[in-house]
């Protein structure tokens, strides 16, 4: 993989960096990552640095951020074409030194915020890619004054997401559940890197589909359908770890992702509906998840296979 | 102009470095939606951008009948892409074909009425063949092209170099001389790539007739490309073009069944014609092949709530 073919900024084309010998795409979080940090990036991604509220009003907003931040249908325009999320610029909340996206970044771990390229509204016509902050950082060091009585931090997700990516307005629960996970990353409670496996990936759409049970039961169908959305994204990220060979590992998946897409679906005019459906589903899910956890070892989780895969690119 | 500076004009002046993709960049069916497999039993099993960039290399490296059976697996599936009707004119006329190229020229110019190289070209070509008639009436489309040009145009120095070029032509009929094209003048994929970057931009500033310039540069450099096509399906819907569009996005899905851009555009244009039904359609073959959810169709699913005003 040597060029980054801008022709993937349309999310119709991530598979131009595939490798000759593999015709097996990317994982999606690895399609903005510079080629001499692919391992490592597939393999573990930085610690997790929240903090625990004693809340659990607090606890339930920051789960809803959580998901939402690693959903890419939050985003709209190119970016969600291209399956961006918050986290894949800020990976777990941090920065991205890795990320390297045509027509948007310089160096890599930078971007221009304000290019036409993905922004029908911050386009300032000039390519000035900033160094992406790191959330979890200092917070004395991020422009944006994240105290909750004044509210700027909401202000700026909102325009983040409708005028940066054109995407369409979160709901009030979204937008609020961003601005609790981004306040609740703290340098003092960073955590050491966590290896990626199949077992951290079910754990995030574990918590995900949590929080859409809660938001469904209380009548909120549209949080719902984006945490479900960020759960399916989640389920995307495991498939791609099971290359054709393993295929009928990662059947049952597909099938249960589908059936998952119009409970998504369903969430927004029925939420009660949903719920039901959405119990039904997680039921279910030993189905999908014992095959996968039975082939684990021969997947591109196992860092030994993921290396094998790599080298031809 | 010389055939190797039209050439250069079609596609570009930088010295080729290809970068081959190593896959059909929508073999995922676009958006990565489609798991990794390919489109439908019925396409072919070879990725017509890749043949156009093989068709390329090998005009480079003039082995013309290498080139004219990339070219011709391109027309295959993409008969009318006026680029590859040029290109595979220029294979035939690498080896002396000017015969097997006027057909070709005479689709160039009519599926892209603005190439001028094959204009130009083909006026060049009717004079060898003995046509004074048809290439008169190129020269004459020339003059008409300068008039409108009025001196003061991008393509000024090119119509006139084309003038003079189909004038001598004309002059000398069947000994009218086709210039070789020059190796070393063909877009490089990076070109295409900021082409590409640039008309994206250009689609997000609503700049849709620039839009539509980058991408028919982007399109010199990567050929008939489903991503270029969706989106000059796109850019001519916005100007109104409908059927132009419908076009574009026609000859996206023929190569591309599963791209999610081109269906979901499509929907969002059937919707502007008031055709609801066929626009839930479109949703409904966006939401079979999004498995694991997709922006297109959430956006496809928004136009149809909503109405088709969302611009």
């Amino acid at each position: 993989m040597i060029r980054r073919g801008v022709l993937l900024v349309l999310g119709a084309t991530c598979a131009a960096l595939a490798g000759a010998a593999d015709r097996t795409p990317l994982p999606m979080s690895a399609r903005w990552t510079v080629p001499n940090q692919l391992k490592a990036d597939l393999t573990s991604e930085p610690g997790d640095c929240l903090t625990a509220p004693t809340d659990p009003a607090q606890t339930r907003s920051i789960a809803i951020g959580a998901a939402a931040f690693r959903a890419p249908l939050l985003l709209g325009g190119q970016a969600a074409r291209s399956g961006l999320s918050c986290n894949s610029c800020h990976r777990a909340g941090h920065d991205n030194p890795a990320f390297s996206y045509p027509g948007l970044s310089g160096a890599p771990g930078t971007a221009d915020v304000t290019a036409s390229l993905f922004s029908s509204h911050r386009g300032d016509g000039q390519f000035n890619p900033k160094p992406i902050p790191n959330l979890a950082g200092d917070k004395a060091l991020l422009k944006i004054d994240q105290s909750q009585d004044r509210g700027e931090l909401e202000l700026f997700i909102l325009g983040l997401i409708t005028q940066e990516f054109d995407g369409p307005t979160p709901s009030p629960a979204v937008l609020t559940g961003l601005a609790s996970y981004v306040r609740a990353l703290s340098p003092q409670a960073c955590r050491a890197p966590a290896r990626i496996d199949l077992a951290s990936t079910l754990v995030r759409i574990d918590a995900a589909l949590d929080s859409a049970r809660r938001s469904a039961q209380s009548g909120d169908g549209a949080t719902a359908a984006l945490l479900i959305s960020s759960a399916r994204s989640q389920l995307q990220l495991i498939d791609e770890r099971y290359p054709a060979s393993l295929s009928r590992s990662a059947a049952p998946l597909r099938q249960a992702a589908a059936r998952l897409g119009a409970i998504e679906r369903q969430m927004i005019s029925d939420p009660a509906g949903g719920l039901a459906a959405l119990g039904q589903w997680r039921r279910a899910e030993p189905k999908w998840k014992r095959p996968l956890q039975a082939s684990e070892a021969k997947s591109l989780y196992n860092p030994a296979v993921l290396s094998g895969w790599l080298s031809p690119r | 102009m010389s055939h190797s500076l039209r050439i250069a004009a079609l596609l570009g002046s930088a010295a080729l470095t290809l970068a081959v993709p190593t896959l059909p960049v929508w073999a995922a069916g676009g958006g990565g939606g489609g798991g990794g497999s390919m489109p439908s039993e019925s396409t072919p099993q070879y990725d017509p951008a890749m043949e156009y960039r093989n068709g390329i290399a090998a005009l480079r490296e003039e082995r013309w009948k290498d080139a004219e059976r990339a070219f011709g697996r391109v027309l295959t599936v993409a008969p009318k892409d006026a680029n590859t009707n040029l290109l595979m004119a220029t294979a035939k006329l690498g080896r002396g074909d000017a015969k097997g190229a006027r057909g070709y020229l005479e689709k160039a110019a009519k599926y892209d009425p603005d190439l001028l190289p094959a204009q130009i070209t083909l006026g060049v070509v009717y004079a060898k063949l003995g046509d004074p008639v048809k290439a008169q009436a190129q020269l004459d489309w020339l003059q008409k092209r300068s008039t409108a040009c009025g001196g003061t145009c991008a393509e000024k120095t090119a119509i006139e170099q084309g003038l003079s070029e189909v004038t001598a032509a004309i002059g000398a009929g069947k000994q009218a001389r086709i210039e070789r094209l020059d190796p070393h003048t063909f877009a490089s994929a990076a070109q295409g790539d900021q082409a590409y970057i640039a008309a994206v931009s250009l689609i997000n500033e609503r700049r849709y007739g620039e839009a539509i310039v980058a991408l028919k540069a982007a399109q010199r450099a990567f050929g008939p490309h489903p991503d270029l096509l969706t989106y000059l399906g796109f850019a001519n819907r916005k100007l109104g073009r409908y059927d132009l569009a419908e076009g574009y996005y026609k000859a996206a899905l023929t190569i591309a069944p599963q791209h999610l851009g081109a269906i979901e555009y499509s929907g969002e244009m059937m919707l502007e014609r008031g055709d609801l039904a066929g626009a839930k359609q479109m949703l409904a073959r966006l939401d079979r092949i999004c498995t694991f959810g997709c922006a297109q169709s959430d956006e496809l699913r928004r136009w149809i709530e909503r109405g088709p005003d969302r611009g």
